[in-house]
């Protein structure tokens, strides 16, 4: 466990000259007060710059090193540059890490980065080692991807929300770092190193079998195949990698298509209302040819009524005219008969003599009958009525005023949608008129096309680990034919592939084991130094995901989606501090102002809890961030030193210890 | 008897109107607008009358293909000798009254017309 | 109460006694060993395990007896 005794600042940031601060043996807590920019923040940098070389802001972005310096030494003495010198204990050995930044050779004023060299050396309980054994040491004992977990500050936070969504880039590398720091990379490693081995000996066999007379086609089969297991392991490996590229476009271009769904939305819009107003005018022009149509026959329907009431007037004269004719024609007929009676003197039907006063009656009858000239007219007159009545017929009906309006109401309808339409066209137009509709439409055709990329690949590589299984199988089939030969150099690679193979499958067991059980502990531990810091008393504890987030559970089993900053806050500190009970890995932590989301009640509970979280606690804050006598009271004995940062100037900062 | 009309016409001022109605009413043809203002006339109750200072615009052959329009002439206005000049007549009448609607209510609409 | 360091081993021991009881429990404590010291230097970490099991399989041959 990596336990820091003392820090040796020399102008870095603020701290102007040589300063030093020292840690206490004991385990417990060690509080820097200072105001802000005096340089609190500055402290957890130089301890992340003696380790990695590296300083970053709050946002987590790097710092250009030749702005670290202090001011007032370049201007006073003309000195560029800073060091840093670390002690630190770690498993029984002392060490002392330094780091530099020093201008180069013949620059006097450096500008740049470029300008400044880094030198650095660790000594491990006196003697200085070499530069590759102190990188490798260095990254044994602590890891840059897990400083985060040591090196806290509360700015940071948010990182650890990204562990619920799975999915994002930050909570796959914050899941990769918690693994790291609990260790399950020596089992990964180990697995992937074995299966290495165990496909290097499955070679050396086959070696050995192309050797051995008996075994030598098996042995060359045997080669083949792995030859050709090889190649498809490196394709399924390239598609992996092409599978990896192709997913993380996807996440930057759905970024991308976000930004631009409304531009979109709007050039499809226009699409639309152009397509709109489009079909309208077809409509209208439809529309109004069937309303000059209609038109030319409106007259009609004025006339309709007048016509109407002639034509009526007419056919009963034409009614009152055939009913004439027909008398006229029935009274001929009967004249006809009784002339001939006359004639002949006698009724033809009774036989009866016609005289005297009945010869006067039939004479006097016949003499009143309608003469053919009248007849003659009367049919004349009845042609005349009945070419008029069919004239006038021709000129009734058309003019049809309610289809008239109707189409005219359609025409005004699609007037004004048309219109509607022209106007949001207009304003659209006015939106979208810097807009690269190409490149807005090629972004969508873009994304489609990754999307069937991501298929491709991910069918690809299941064709490809289904030949390689199919590949493997035949491997080992040919495998077992060799092994009915006896041979030592058959034996030994055998021996050893077989041994690879077991170690290979311990390994992979162990692997999702000890997962299953991190979990579990880091999950109890967690909930138990939440249950401590947290005020709320229906919260119950945390969940665990495969990720390693934490949820708040309620006493009623629901999970709390949703969380505060201040809550985010309670969550990671109870996660750094089960992760410190679950590491392999373990180390001080150090926190920059980590109270700043906390009310008064959650940063007594978070200062209390301290001690349990780590075996060594350093806390830089303001004071009215955290009041030196209540912590004091809280801590007791478990607080080992207190220092301030004092004010010399704007740019010159100093430790002291508080008495 | 007086030898029916051979042309027809209308006065300038009742021209003009025919065009502004043709033009706003949107009639396929100046034809179709006479037509529409001869039975207007008519459907309020006009008789035929004289008419002065009519110009020529149509051939009688032409207006009235297949002489329905005189045989209708005939049929309303059975007492009439000349019923090409008195449909002449009946257009100008119409023509006159429609300029009066539209000076009356100037977004009159044809539609309206036929409400009536 | 076991360190994490102890977590580790004694999860993979127990797997190993139950499964690959065949595999000496000290080679697997040494390479567990490597695997951690080594976990940022994958190359070194590959060297280290390759040289422990050829150690191994050469203090440890195939035996006539042991192939039966």
């Amino acid at each position: 466990m990596l336990a820091i005794r003392s820090i040796t600042l020399t102008d870095f940031g603020p701290f102007k000259g040589e300063q030093r601060i020292e840690f206490p043996a004991d385990t417990g807590v060690v509080i820097l007060y200072g105001e802000n920019m005096r340089g609190k923040t500055t402290l957890l940098n130089a301890i992340r710059y003696a380790l990695f070389g590296r300083v970053i802001t709050r946002g987590a972005a790097q710092i250009a090193l030749h702005q670290i310096g202090n001011w007032e030494t370049a201007k006073e003495k003309g000195k560029y540059g800073f060091k840093v010198v670390l002690e630190f204990d770690h498993e029984g050995s002392k060490y002392e890490l330094t780091r530099e930044h020093r201008p180069r050779q013949g620059i006097t004023k450096p500008q740049t980065d470029l300008d400044y060299q880094q030198e650095y050396f660790l000594r491990k309980d006196g003697n200085v080692l070499g530069p590759e054994q102190t990188q490798s040491e260095l990254a044994r004992i602590m890891p840059e991807t897990v400083s985060r977990f040591f090196l806290f500050d509360g700015e940071l936070l948010q990182q650890y929300e990204e562990l619920l969504r799975n999915e994002s880039d930050m909570g796959r590398n914050i899941k990769e770092a918690i693994e790291r720091i609990l260790g399950v990379p020596v089992l990964t490693n180990g697995r992937s190193d074995f299966s290495e081995l165990a496909k290097d000996a499955q070679k050396r066999e086959a070696k050995a079998a192309q050797k051995n007379q008996k075994t030598q086609s098996l042995g060359n089969q045997n080669e083949a195949l792995l030859k050709q297991r090889d190649g498809m392991q490196a394709e399924t490996e390239r598609l992996k990698k092409e599978l990896e590229t192709a997913r993380a476009a996807k996440v930057s271009k759905e970024a991308e298509l976000r930004n631009t769904e409304r531009a979109k939305a709007l050039l499809d819009e226009r699409t639309r209302l152009q397509d709109e107003i489009n079909t309208a005018e077809v409509r209208l022009k439809e529309k109004e040819e069937k309303r000059k149509e209609l038109l030319a026959v409106a007259w009609k329907g004025l006339l309709s009524s007048r016509i109407r009431s002639t034509r009526e007037g007419l056919e009963k004269e034409l009614e009152s005219q055939r009913e004439t004719h027909r008398q006229a024609v029935v009274a001929e007929d009967v004249s006809s008969k009784l002339k001939t009676a006359l004639d002949a003197g006698e009724c033809s039907t009774c036989g009866q003599e016609i005289t005297g006063a009945a010869r006067e009656r039939i004479t006097k009858l016949i003499s009143q009958s309608v003469p053919k000239e009248e007849r003659t007219k009367i049919e004349a007159a009845i042609q005349t009525l009945e070419t008029r009545i069919a004239a006038l017929r021709q000129s009734e009906g058309g003019g049809n005023a309610e289809l008239l309006q109707e189409v005219q109401d359609a025409i005004d309808d699609l007037k004004v949608k048309k219109a509607t339409a022209e106007d949001r066209l207009s304003d659209i137009r006015e939106q979208t008129k810097d807009f690269d509709e190409t490149e807005v439409r090629k972004l969508y055709t873009d994304y489609e096309k990754t999307l069937t990329d991501i298929g491709l690949l991910v069918n690809g590589i299941a064709a490809q680990e289904a030949a390689f299984t199919a590949i493997t199988e035949q491997i080992r089939k040919v495998a077992a034919e060799i092994a009915k030969f006896a041979d030592a150099d058959l034996d030994a690679s055998r021996a050893r592939k077989e041994l690879c193979e077991k170690l290979n499958a311990l390994f992979s067991e162990a692997v999702d084991a000890y997962r299953e059980r991190l979990r579990g502990k880091v999950e109890k531990d967690a909930t138990a130094l939440f249950t401590e810091l947290t005020s709320e008393p229906e919260y119950k504890g945390l969940s665990i995901n495969d990720s390693y987030g934490l949820t708040i559970v309620h006493q009623d089993g629901s999970t709390i989606p949703v969380r505060s900053a201040g809550a985010e806050h309670i969550v990671a500190l109870s996660l750094m501090g089960a992760l410190q009970r679950n590491a392999p890995l373990r180390g001080p932590i150090v926190m920059d102002s980590p109270f700043g989301r906390l009310d008064d009640a959650h940063t007594t509970k978070v200062v209390q809890a301290l001690p349990n979280m780590a075996s060594q606690v350093m806390l830089l804050v303001y004071e009215s961030e955290l009041d030196p006598k209540e912590v004091r009271n809280y801590l007791q004995g478990k607080l080992k030193k207190e220092y301030r940062i004092g004010r010399r100037t704007a740019r010159h900062s100093v430790v002291e210890t508080v008495a | 008897m007086a030898e029916d009309k051979k042309t027809i016409g209308l006065t300038e001022a009742n021209k003009k109107v025919m065009d502004d109605l043709v033009e706003k009413a949107g009639f396929k043809q100046d034809m179709d607008a006479a037509k529409f203002a001869f039975s207007f006339a008519v459907s309020r109750g006009k008789e035929p009358g004289p008419v002065e200072g009519v110009g020529t615009i149509w051939n009688v052959g032409s207006f009235d293909e297949g002489g329905d329009l005189k045989a209708l002439m005939r049929n309303l206005f059975p007492n009439v000798d000349a019923p090409y000049r008195a449909l002449e007549s009946l257009m100008n009448t119409g023509f006159a009254m429609l300029a009066e609607e539209t000076k009356k209510n100037p977004g009159l609409r044809i539609e309206d017309l036929l409400k009536n | 109460m076991t360190t994490p360091d102890q977590e580790l081993l004694d999860t993979i021991e127990e797997i190993r006694k139950k499964h690959f009881p065949e595999i000496p429990a000290d080679l697997v404590k040494q390479l567990v060993g490597i695997e951690r010291d080594f976990t940022e230097n994958r190359a070194e970490a590959y060297k280290r395990i390759t040289q422990a099991i050829d150690s191994h399989l050469v203090q440890n041959p195939v035996t006539e007896e042991a192939k039966d």
